[in-house]
C-alpha cells in the first residue's frame, strides 16, 4: 500500500512541483530575452556610436596625415574601436557580430570575453576605410547563473510560503473535518455516549457534522434497541424455562414411568441445562453492557481462584486433572464481586471441560497478570474465539458459545487485557488486570 | 405445615404445591398483590415462598409488611430477575434464603424443609429421623451412638436427601445442590455417583438401612 499520504499534502506536492517546472522552465526563457534585449541595446548604441563617429569624421575635413594620426591615437586611446585604412574600396554593407576574444582593456586577464560588433565601411577622402565598434556583453553563462539563482531563491521562497500557508488553511478550515474523525474514532456504540460536534462555517463540514450525529444516533438507537431486546427476551424466556424445569422434575417423581421414559427425561435434561445456560449467559452480558453490576469493592483475586477451585473441585476429579496453582502474592481488585467470579469461572470451566482425562491446568499468579493453561492438540482460531456463539467445535453439545464473550465484555468494563495464546501444546489465557 | 406460594405464574405456583404437598406439608396460593396481602394478613404460615416480580405491587413490600407485623415466618424469595442487589435487598428486609429461576424443585424442597426445621428446633436443632440423628450445629451424624464421619459434600447430601424424602432426585439436581449455579457448564456429573456411593457406603457401615436407592436412569431415591 506505500506510505499514506495526508489529504492536504496531495495539493501541496502537486502544487510546489507545478511551480518548480514552471520556474526551472522560465530560466531559459529570460536568458533568451535578456540576452536579445542586450544584443538589440548594443547593437543600437554601437549604430548610435558610429554614426557619431562617421559624422564627426566628415565634419573634421581632415587631410591624410592628420586622419592617419587620428586613427593612430584612436586605437591607444579606444581600442574597442578600431578604424582600418582598406587596400582598395570594397564597400559593404554594415554588419552585426558576436565575439568572444580577451578584453584589450584588461590586458592582464587570459579569459575569453564576449563582444557585440558593429562592422561597417566607410570612405574619406577617396580613400576606404574599415570600422568595427565592440561592446563588453555579459556572457551567456554568466546570466543564466544569475538568472538561475534568483529563480530557485524565488522557489524555495514560494515552497516555505506553500508550506506555511498550507499549514494555516489546515488548522483553520480544515479543523471541523479532524474534529469529527476524531470523534468517529473515539467513537464506541457500548458506551452509548452521543456524537456532538461544534458549529462551522463551513457549509461541506456543517453538513457533515450533521451527518454524522444523524449516524450516530441512529447506531446508538439501535444498539440500545438490540441491547434492550436481548435482555428482555431472556427474561420472557425465564418464565417457560422454569415451567419446563419443574415439569420434568414433576414427571419423575411418576414411579410408573418406564425405563424408556426415564432415558428420554434424561435426554432432554441436557438440553435444557444449556438452554437454560445460554439464557443466563444472555441475562448476564445484557447486564454488563448496561452497566448494571455497579458495587464494585475490594477483591483478593487468590481467593476467588481458590474458592472456584473448591467449587470446581468434582469436576476437576472426574476428568483426573492436575491443578497446578501457582499464586503465591495476593493481587487485590476493585470490582464488582459477581463479575470477577463469573470471568474467572468462565476461564476456569472452559479449562476442565475442554481438558483430556488424566492432563494438566496450569494457574499463574503474578502480580496483575493471570494465566490459565490446558494442554491441548492444535491453536484455537483466535480471531473469532471471543465472539457470541463463534464455537470451534459444533459437537460440543454444553458450552453455551458465550463464556468467552462474557470474559471479554468484563474485561472490557475493567479496562482488563485478555489474549488468547498456544503455545507448546497449551492453550494459555492471560489476563492483565493493571 | 402451611406453606404460602405468592406467584403470579400459576402453573408455575400449581407445580411448586405439587412437589411440595405431602402429608406434612399443605400448600396455599396467592397468584397477585392484593390476595398475597389478605392471605399474609389473615393466617399465620410455616414458610412463605414470595415471587419478587409480581404485578399489581412489588414483592418486596408483602416483606416488609412482614416484617412490620412482626410474623416469624421463613420467606424463601423466588426471582426471575437473578440480579444480585434484589438477592441483597430481600435478605437485608428479613427473608431467609433466596432462589432463582428456574430451580429444580428438589432444590426449593430442600430449602423449605431447612427453613421451617430451622424455625421449629430453634432451641436444639438437631434432626431426629428413624435411628439417624443429625447435629447441625456441630454438622456431626450419628446412628444410634456411632458417629459417621462425613465430607462436607456427603453431608449437604445426606440433608438434601432427608429434605426430600420419597423423591426422585435427578442428577443434576443433585449437581446443582452441591456445586450450585455453574454445573450446568457441565456434561457429565459423575462425581454425584461417587459421593452418593461413599455416602451409602458409610450409613451402611454404621449400621443405618440401605434407604437411598438407585433410580434407572435418572438419579436417587430416599426409599420412606
Amino acid at each position: 500500500m506505500g506510505t499514506m499520504n495526508r489529504l492536504l499534502h496531495k495539493p501541496l506536492k502537486a502544487f510546489a512541483l507545478y511551480a518548480l517546472i514552471l520556474l526551472l522552465g522560465s530560466i531559459p526563457v529570460y536568458v533568451l530575452v535578456m540576452d536579445h534585449i542586450w544584443n538589440n541595446e548594443l547593437d543600437e548604441n554601437n549604430k548610435l556610436r558610429l554614426e557619431f563617429i562617421k559624422s564627426q569624421l566628415d565634419k573634421g575635413h581632415f587631410n591624410e596625415t592628420e586622419l592617419n594620426k587620428v586613427i593612430e591615437n584612436w586605437s591607444i586611446l579606444q581600442p574597442d574601436i578600431r578604424i582600418e585604412k582598406l587596400e582598395k574600396p570594397q564597400p559593404f554593407a554594415d554588419r552585426y557580430y558576436s565575439i568572444e576574444r580577451p578584453s584589450i582593456l584588461e590586458p592582464e586577464e587570459e579569459d575569453l570575453e564576449r563582444f557585440r560588433g558593429l562592422e561597417s565601411y566607410f570612405e574619406l577622402e577617396n580613400r576606404a576605410y574599415r570600422i568595427r565598434i565592440e561592446t563588453n556583453i555579459e556572457e551567456l553563462d554568466e546570466t543564466f547563473a544569475v538568472i538561475s539563482l534568483i529563480t530557485l531563491s524565488f522557489l524555495v521562497i514560494m515552497v516555505i510560503g506553500f508550506v506555511l500557508l498550507n499549514r494555516k488553511i489546515t488548522k483553520q478550515s480544515w479543523r471541523p473535518f479532524y474534529q469529527s474523525l476524531q470523534a468517529l474514532k473515539s467513537f464506541e456504540l457500548s458506551k452509548g455516549q452521543k456524537i456532538e460536534l461544534p458549529e462551522t462555517d463551513i457549509l461541506e463540514f456543517q453538513e457533515l457534522h450533521h451527518s454524522i450525529e444523524e449516524m450516530a444516533a441512529k447506531a446508538l438507537a439501535s444498539y440500545q434497541q438490540q441491547k434492550s431486546f436481548i435482555e428482555n427476551a431472556s427474561h420472557e424466556l425465564q418464565t417457560p424455562l422454569a415451567l419446563l424445569k419443574s415439569k420434568i422434575d414433576l414427571l419423575s417423581q411418576k414411579t410408573e414411568v418406564n425405563h424408556e421414559v426415564r432415558d428420554l427425561i434424561s435426554a432432554i435434561n441436557a438440553p435444557l441445562a444449556r438452554l437454560n445456560r445460554i439464557n443466563k449467559n444472555l441475562l448476564v452480558l445484557a447486564k454488563v453492557e448496561s452497566e448494571q453490576f455497579q458495587s464494585d469493592q475490594n477483591l483478593n483475586l487468590k481467593q476467588v481462584i481458590d474458592n472456584a477451585l473448591l467449587l470446581f473441585e468434582d469436576y476437576m476429579d472426574d476428568k483426573e486433572l492436575q491443578c497446578h496453582f501457582d499464586g503465591s502474592q495476593s493481587t487485590l481488585l476493585y470490582c464488582d464481586p459477581f463479575l470477577v467470579e463469573t470471568l474467572i469461572q468462565n476461564l476456569l470451566s472452559n479449562a476442565i471441560r475442554h481438558s483430556k482425562n488424566g492432563s494438566g491446568i496450569w494457574i499463574k499468579l503474578n502480580g496483575s497478570l493471570l494465566e490459565i493453561a490446558n494442554e491441548g492438540q492444535e491453536s484455537l482460531e483466535t480471531d473469532k474465539l471471543f465472539q457470541r456463539f463463534s464455537r470451534n467445535n459444533s459437537s460440543d453439545k454444553v458450552s453455551s458459545g458465550l463464556g468467552l464473550a462474557i470474559v471479554k465484555e468484563i474485561a472490557h468494563k475493567y479496562h482488563w487485557q485478555v489474549s488468547y495464546s498456544f503455545e507448546s501444546s497449551r492453550h494459555i489465557f492471560r489476563l492483565d488486570f493493571s | 405445615m402451611k406453606i404460602l406460594i405468592i406467584e403470579d405464574e400459576s402453573e408455575l405456583a400449581q407445580d411448586m404445591s405439587t412437589f411440595l404437598t405431602n402429608e406434612d406439608y399443605r400448600c396455599e396460593i396467592a397468584s397477585d398483590y392484593p390476595s398475597a396481602w389478605d392471605k399474609v394478613h389473615d393466617y399465620e404460615y410455616d414458610c412463605i415462598l414470595l415471587d419478587l416480580m409480581l404485578p399489581g405491587g412489588e414483592g418486596l413490600k408483602i416483606l416488609e409488611e412482614l416484617k412490620a407485623l412482626n410474623r416469624s415466618v421463613g420467606v424463601i424469595i423466588i426471582s426471575a430477575k437473578n440480579a444480585l442487589d434484589d438477592k441483597i435487598k430481600g435478605l437485608k428486609l428479613g427473608a431467609d434464603d433466596y432462589l432463582a429461576k428456574p430451580f429444580h424443585q428438589a432444590e426449593l424442597a430442600a430449602r423449605v424443609e431447612s427453613i421451617i426445621r430451622r424455625k421449629q428446633f430453634d432451641s436444639q436443632n438437631k434432626i431426629q429421623y428413624q435411628e439417624l440423628s443429625i447435629d447441625l450445629n456441630a454438622k456431626s451424624v450419628w446412628v444410634h451412638e456411632t458417629e459417621v464421619v462425613l465430607t462436607r459434600k456427603e453431608y449437604n447430601l445426606l440433608l438434601f436427601f432427608l429434605g426430600n424424602k420419597g423423591r426422585v432426585l435427578s442428577k443434576p439436581a443433585l449437581a446443582e445442590h452441591l456445586s450450585g449455579d455453574f454445573a450446568d457448564m457441565f456434561d457429565s456429573h459423575d462425581f454425584v455417583y461417587a459421593h452418593v456411593k461413599n455416602l451409602k457406603r458409610k450409613l451402611k457401615e454404621a449400621g443405618y438401612g440401605n434407604y437411598i436407592q438407585t433410580i434407572y436412569g435418572t438419579g436417587y431415591k430416599w426409599e420412606l
